[in-house]
């Protein structure tokens, strides 16, 4: 079972370094989206699959009785979910503003931050830097 | 005092910006009470780091286990030499960006939320500085990292917008591996404590699995720190954001992957570290050169100061790579020296780009006269960063050449060598361009600027060249982080037995 898990893991990498070499932002965005998920389930066979009883104290008991399954694994996944979720949507978010403005999600021709004359001119700071110093004299 | 004080103060620098940030969330239509919020936190932090940097200076590393949980159980937070260090410089450099984003910051980002990310950003890089435990850093990672792309793209220009969209594909792909190699450690050790993983490590036989864990560490962390190849989103990216932004990127971000870097090299993998070493040494010299070279053929000041950073990331992952313990002292001394500095240059750099209207060399020109107490200032830091005596750059670079020479590696001295001319060149070519030469004729002469709004960059320049002028405590101070760095054995006692 851990062989085959395995196996799958190595493909949905595969599947993900495909999609994250491509130009276009959006399927590097869902390779990003294809790797997390790889990583989540790499984790849980890490963890040792063992098909036995959940890890809980009976009543009476004061310690886990082996054979259990183990938690840590499970409670890294539910951290991992979360922190690549809310990475994915803010990634998103991006990525629609970049398609308005730019009109295209096509990594090879999103040359913005390269251009001096949208760069170095004037950023919004300086001339709010400006506008104090006028107002305060 | 209490042990418990001592825990407290050790958790402050995590949760006081943590609380400020909050704070500042709930607050967030209310700019005046975010702000207020988040500099009582930033005083609070530096209180509170500065009490911790001398108790940890006095009696030894301090150790926290969060909600008992004892080690490896649970996640553990400790202070050593180089952690307290860091954090300490952190949180002067984090005051410094504070009280200059006040004064400069517009009004739309702070509305949007600038000082409460600011906030989160640095309870982010304070928690990767002090955690114990390899997965929490892998969650400090992603907290310092959200928070950052959310400064990157508060302005919301056009390159903005395209430099937060790379940023963000490139580090979450460097986090993503981070975490692979984790996973795949948990696997191999079943333990994500630090100090018991590299105490498990010494009975495992070299072997494969490991060395491709240890390169999927090295791979990740070096993303992070902007080491060659890695490092063209740094560039392509620094110079988008407000300056108060760029300015905590250069001191702060970068140098969380170079500490994680030493820290998983030095005390995760200390049994196997020599598997590693030759590749840092590799990359730091290749670092070293391509930032002083990149740096060379830049027009615009802050894209040049980015490579400058790079060459200066080099300089850190040297004492890495070298590999002993006085390259070691070194590399720490250089990365204080430059979270101070970096800062520094960048907040300059806006203060320059304020009176010339623009970050672009070419437009700039003949503020010599006008601006002298700024050409000073400017001059200044070129000196303290390029290394020429007697500031910061020179004995921390004077130290790493001497160890690169004592361990045989001519290369190594050689590339520090060519790589801070490089950089002094650039520099003095920027400052020639800026200050000396006849300037463009503009109608509009902008009046000196005066010392309110120039006061948290002089004084963190002051902090900067103080290092320079009276180096022997931060010698001491560096090499005692690198002895406690290196002392795996100790680290582990102190974690895993239970000291406080």
């Amino acid at each position: 079972m851990e062989t085959l898990l395995a196996l799958l893991v190595g493909l949905l990498v595969a599947v993900a370094t495909f999609l994250i070499l491509s130009p276009s932002i959006f399927r590097l965005l869902l390779g990003i989206g294809v790797l997390g998920n790889a990583v989540n389930l790499m984790i849980f066979t890490g963890g040792r699959l063992t098909p036995v009883t959940p890890p809980i104290i009976h009543e009476g008991e004061t310690a886990l009785i082996a054979p259990y399954a183990n938690p840590l694994p499970q409670a890294l996944i539910l951290t991992a979910i979360v922190i690549g979720f809310a990475f994915f949507a803010y990634a998103l978010m991006t990525a629609v503003r970049a398609s308005r403005d730019f009109g295209h999600l096509d990594a090879r021709r999103l040359d913005a931050a390269e251009r001096p004359e949208l760069v170095s001119a004037e950023p919004a700071d300086i001339e709010s830097f400006r506008a104090r110093k006028e107002k305060h004299g | 005092m209490t042990p418990m004080f001592w825990q407290w103060v050790l958790a402050a620098p995590i949760v006081l910006p943590l609380a400020g940030g909050a704070i500042g969330f709930l607050a967030i239509r209310r700019v005046g009470i975010a702000q207020a919020a988040t500099l009582l936190a930033s005083i609070g932090t530096l209180l509170a780091a500065i009490l911790l940097f001398g108790e940890v200076r006095q009696s030894g590393a301090l150790v926290m286990q969060a909600s008992r949980w004892d080690a490896p159980f649970g996640i553990t937070l400790v202070a050593d030499g180089l952690s307290a260090l860091l954090v300490m410089l952190a949180a002067a450099v984090g005051l410094g960006v504070q009280l200059h984003a006040m004064r400069t910051v517009d009004q739309e980002e702070r509305r949007f939320g600038f000082f409460p990310l600011f906030h989160l950003l640095l309870a982010g890089a304070n928690g990767a500085f002090l955690t114990g435990d390899i997965f929490n850093l892998y969650v400090w990672f992603e907290v310092t990292l959200i928070a950052g792309v959310g400064l990157l793209a508060l302005g919301q220009s056009k390159p903005q917008v395209d430099a937060t969209l790379k940023y963000v594909a490139i580090n979450l792909v460097g986090t993503t591996i981070y975490l692979i190699a984790t996973g795949l450690l948990y696997g191999a050790t079943g333990s994500l404590n630090m100090a018991d993983i590299s105490a498990r490590l010494l009975t495992e036989p070299d072997s494969g699995t490991l060395g491709a864990i240890g390169l999927l560490f090295v791979f990740s962390l070096a993303l992070k720190s902007a080491a060659f190849p890695l490092f063209f989103w740094l560039p392509a990216a620094y110079h988008t954001p407000s300056v108060a932004v760029s300015a905590v990127f250069a001191g702060i971000v970068t140098k969380v992957g170079a500490y994680a870097l030493l820290r998983v090299v030095v005390l995760v993998f200390s049994p196997k570290a020599e598997m590693f070493v030759d590749v840092i040494l590799w990359i730091a010299i290749l670092t070293l050169l391509v930032g002083g070279i990149g740096a060379l053929v830049q027009r615009d000041l802050r894209r040049l100061l980015s490579y400058a950073l790079v060459a200066g990331i080099g300089y850190i992952l040297l004492g890495l790579g070298i590999g002993t313990a006085e390259s070691l002292g070194g590399g720490i001394f250089y990365a204080a020296h430059h979270i101070v500095l970096m800062t520094t240059f960048f907040l300059l750099a806006g203060h320059v780009a304020g009176v010339a209207g623009s970050f672009s060399l070419d437009r700039m020109g003949g503020l010599l006269d006008r601006q002298t107490f700024l050409a000073i200032l400017f001059f200044v830091a070129i000196v303290a960063l390029s290394g020429l005596p007697p500031l910061g750059g020179f004995w921390a670079k004077a130290w790493l050449i001497k160890a690169a020479l004592a361990a045989g590696s001519w290369f190594a001295a050689g590339a520090a060598l060519v790589s801070g001319l490089l950089v002094l060149i650039a520099l003095g070519q920027a400052w020639a361009m800026i200050f000396w030469r006849k300037g463009p004729a503009s109608s509009d002469t902008p009046a000196a600027l005066r010392l309110p709004s120039l006061a948290p960059t002089v004084a963190l320049l002051i902090l900067a060249v103080a290092m320079g002028l009276h180096p022997e405590p931060w010698l001491d101070i560096s090499a005692r982080a690198a002895a406690a760095l290196l002392d795996v054995e100790g680290y582990q006692a102190t974690v895993l037995g239970g000291r406080r």
